[in-house]
């Protein structure tokens, strides 16, 4: 029987036996889709409480899902998914997601997804060439950046290949370490894992294909169609200058084109141009993400856009800094985002934030972060030291020896040069402080003590419990955005109501589209002017979390997806929310409404939830896990809730928001638990049976 | 073009007319004066002008030309579907005004009124307004004099950005904490 989108095959690695075996994708994973929905269902039935990220009973799962590699637009998305050493003081559920071309590679071989368990005995890679796995010896790679790790395996793979490697902060099992592919697609958190598994890298080289259900027209109609209400990096739907042809327009767009702007060290310069969205061969230009990222003086350095597999958008800038080199690194760097969070080491540079000492700084932080495998935590590693450093606590807690022997003079100064001593101090685990701040927030604060300022609003910590930053929280849309980030172990990589609420257009147009998706305009607030909670709200916040995990399972890019909005005047910027499901009945043959692929990624994110249930031993989800900052409720100290120019919200209505989004999700509003009869309708039966048995159930 | 005269009936100059709009439009980004079109190679009379435009109206195939009057000079300007949007094309009509307080006070209401936010003083530099931001100061005070601009105001984010907005529409407080989002705080929630 032909297999649609997926290719119906997931490979299992042991490394503690080195048995390596093949799983049916479809008998076991279907109704989990793929990428983070395998790997929860994985995570549930494979690891069982008690065990911890590093050791060899945890799993690591990557994947993308049965459109990843089809040509879906933004579906080139992997997840990776595993115990997250960072949570505190428990190890939970979570998942790092990286872009690039990796996952599109793992599909072409023939793979769904890839399950890693166990230890190897010495330092190992993962060589898949299609069907021949082998477990290779990675000795003579052990002690390298991510670069030289990547350059030897496709050496020996071909160039084609595609590579998972992990640097040393990985090998040496710092928390704060992430997984790499192409050399500047990270995916968070979980490269200690890897590390813990001795396991370096996972090289991919596929000749195959997918086959897509759908006929050749059909096909390309959808994917025209799909095209043509894209918008720009987190559907901006307007640009960022007035244009003749735009009716609206927003300075802060992430779609910067526009006549005199180029990718300035491209040979020859290639102007932007105005990008009308009826022209669907200029999708590529709308993103000049380098002076979006790293200001204006960018755009001179700029070579061009880049991006992951299948993805029309290019938010993946390729930039080249000649005077980066005397910092001894190469002039060529690419990322986008938080990627470029090295940077932000240096709190104060000479010549500003978007002077070209920080595009410098970019440059440099770039190369040590992305070959060394450090991860950020949404750039919360960087206000963790400035923290113990303006309030005097590394004069504390460092030797006096170790304090002399960093050079602050450098940080002071605002030198790139710091952010190389910084990177490799926490990835090689020297000393008190790089060992520490290589922990993660939680217990980088407690190690230190870290005193009750730090939980203030300069700081930024959501969670003060798990220690992950705000990500996209109350800055973006209120309760909606509080609610989000209540509800993960990690910063909340969630962008559903960003890509709504941040398009750009009037706030007319978004309630007036607002009330088609979820019943009324009240769901959405002018930015900066709350309202008190309302049910539309609580729909609004479980449909984007849903909508995360169906892009993460699926996989197309939470970046862009989902669209309530299209820059398309003549639709009257409506989007298309059914596209998902469209793509997902297109590719695989097995069709699916968008109600009903909802209820799939319900039972995705329900998952999710027991998972961290369980393994934190508690029920009581409302008291003890979705937390809400103090300085959500008292910053700014003098303003009051629901008046204009803030984000404060009030302690007594953000209650109410938790008892209608539990209510909205059939979840116990007590506890905030999953009740038995809401597993039960999503197939999740056997979850509520084992947590009915350990007392977690509401 | 040269200038060589074209010698046609309403219909053909409706035609020509019609596709130098589109050129216009496509090309440069803004408004085509009627002026252009008592000129050579058109040389339209006055007299056939309302006929003309009238043609130019009904044809099915010009719907996309649209026709924008400024009874005040009694001037006639022209742009094209989709180059040139409606809300762009009032713009344009503005600065052909050679009214920056008007310029500036229209746009600074309609943007606070209909995002809201506040407006960047910097967009000002930007087409279709493209007024120079050294004078800025001046149109500011003469905007502080002016009666029926006492709704327009004005402050400074923390990176020294002017930023303005019409009271009538949203509070400074509003207006103060959306311009900090735009000039700081956005780059910290990437």
């Amino acid at each position: 029987m032909s297999v649609y989108g997926w290719s119906g095959k997931i490979l299992r690695v042991d490394l503690s036996t080195g048995r390596i075996w093949t799983e049916n994708t479809l008998e076991k994973y279907k109704d989990y889709l793929g990428a983070t929905g395998i790997g929860y269902k994985v995570m549930w039935d494979e690891v069982p409480v008690g065990v911890k990220a590093f050791d060899p009973e945890n799993r690591i799962i990557f994947g993308g899902g049965p459109l990843i590699g089809s040509g879906s637009p933004c579906g080139g998305r992997v997840a990776i998914t595993s115990l997250f050493p960072t949570s505190y003081p428990v190890e939970l559920i979570g998942s790092g997601h990286m872009g690039g071309h990796w996952g599109a590679e793992l599909k072409f071989a023939g793979w769904d997804a890839v399950i890693i368990q166990g230890k190897a005995a010495n330092p190992v890679w993962l060589s898949i060439m299609d069907d021949k796995v082998e477990i290779r010896d990675a000795r003579q790679l052990w002690g390298s950046g991510i670069y030289r790790a990547t350059a030897e395996i496709c050496a020996e793979m071909g160039a084609e290949a595609q590579v998972a490697a992990i640097g040393q902060a990985g090998e040496n099992l710092v928390r704060m370490a992430c997984v790499m592919t192409g050399n500047s697609h990270s995916a968070g958190g979980i490269g200690g894992v890897m590390g813990s598994k001795n396991l370096k890298a996972i090289g991919v080289r596929g000749t195959g294909s997918v086959k897509i259900k759908a006929d050749k027209k059909e096909w390309k109609e959808l994917v025209n169609y799909v095209l043509s209400l894209a918008g720009s990096n987190n559907q901006w739907v307007v640009p960022s200058t007035p244009q003749p042809w735009a009716e609206f327009h927003a300075s802060n767009s992430r779609w910067t084109a526009r006549k005199g702007l180029f990718w300035g060290a491209a040979n020859p310069p290639v102007e932007t141009g105005t990008c009308d969205p009826r022209d669907m061969n200029s999708i590529g230009y709308r993103c000049q993400k380098a002076v979006f990222d790293l200001g204006p003086i960018a755009e001179q350095f700029t070579v061009r856009m880049d991006g992951c597999h299948s993805c029309p958008i290019r938010c993946h800038m390729q930039i080249s800094v000649p005077t980066a080199e005397k910092y001894g690194v190469s002039r060529y760097a690419a990322n986008t985002c938080i990627g470029w969070w090295g940077r932000g080491v240096i709190k104060t540079y000479p010549d500003g934030a978007r002077g070209m000492t920080a595009l410098e700084g970019a440059v440099v932080g770039k190369h040590m972060t992305d070959d060394y495998g450090v991860w950020c935590n949404y750039g919360q590693i960087n206000r963790d030291f400035q923290y113990a450093y303006e309030k005097g606590i590394l004069k504390k807690v460092l030797s006096e020896k170790e304090y002399k022997s960093i050079p602050f003079d450098l940080y002071e100064k605002g030198s790139p040069e710091f952010i190389k001593d910084f990177v490799r101090r926490i990835a090689f685990r020297e000393g008190e402080f790089g060992y520490a701040l290589g922990e993660g927030s939680a217990r980088v604060a407690e190690r230190w003590g870290f005193e009750e300022d730090y939980y203030g609003y300069s700081y930024n910590i959501w969670n003060r419990k798990l220690g992950y930053p705000k990500h996209h929280s109350t800055e973006n849309g209120g309760q909606v955005g509080a609610l989000i980030n209540s509800q993960y172990n990690r910063d909340a990589q969630c962008h559903s109501h960003v890509n709504f609420y941040a398009c750009g257009l009037p706030l007319e147009i978004q309630k007036r589209l607002a009330a088609d998706v979820f019943g009324s305009g009240d769901a959405i607030d002018a930015y900066r002017n709350y309202t008190p909670m309302n049910v539309y709200k609580a729909k609004f916040a479980k449909w984007s979390l849903i909508r995360k995990e169906l892009h993460d399972s699926l996989p197309l890019c939470n970046w862009m997806f989902p669209w309530i909005v299209s820059p398309l005047k003549e639709r009257g910027y409506k989007g298309d929310t059914t596209i998902e499901a469209k793509l997902y009945s297109a590719v695989t043959g097995d069709k699916k409404s968008e109600a009903e692929l909802d209820l799939v990624a319900e039972r995705i994110f329900n998952l999710h939830r027991a998972l961290t249930i369980r393994g934190m031993g508690t029920k009581d989800m409302r008291k003890e896990h979705d937390l809400v900052p103090d300085w959500a409720y008292d910053y700014p100290k003098d303003a009051k809730p629901f008046t204009a120019g803030h984000d404060k919200m009030d302690r007594e209505d953000m209650q109410k928001a938790f008892d209608m989004f539990y209510k909205e999700c059939g979840w116990d509003v007590a506890t905030g638990a999953p009740t038995k009869e809401t597993y039960q309708k999503l197939g999740l039966g056997f979850v509520a049976d084992e947590l009915g048995k350990l007392g977690l159930l509401p | 073009m040269s200038g060589e005269v074209i010698a046609v009936d309403h219909k053909s100059l409706a035609t020509k007319i019609a596709e130098r709009v589109r050129e216009d439009s496509r090309l440069t980004g803004k408004l085509t004066s009627m002026e252009v079109f008592y000129e050579r190679p058109y040389s339209l009379k006055p007299e056939e002008t309302e006929d003309v435009l009238r043609l130019l109206i009904e044809a099915e195939e010009h719907k996309d030309i649209n026709i924008l009057r400024d009874t005040d000079a009694g001037k006639v300007y022209f742009y094209a579907s989709p180059y040139i949007c409606e809300a762009y094309a009032k713009n344009l009509l503005l600065a052909e005004r050679n009214n920056p307080y008007v310029l500036i006070a229209e746009t600074v209401r309609e943007e606070s009124r209909m995002y809201p936010r506040p407006t960047c003083s910097m967009l000002f530099q930007l087409p279709p307004y493209e007024l120079n931001l050294d004078d800025l100061p001046f149109f500011l005070e003469e905007i502080r004099k002016r009666e029926d601009m006492q709704d327009i105001k004005w402050f400074k984010a923390s990176t020294d950005v002017l930023y303005l907005y019409s009271e009538r529409y949203m509070s400074l407080e509003h207006a103060k904490g959306l311009a900090e989002w735009v000039e700081v705080e956005q780059f910290e929630n990437q």
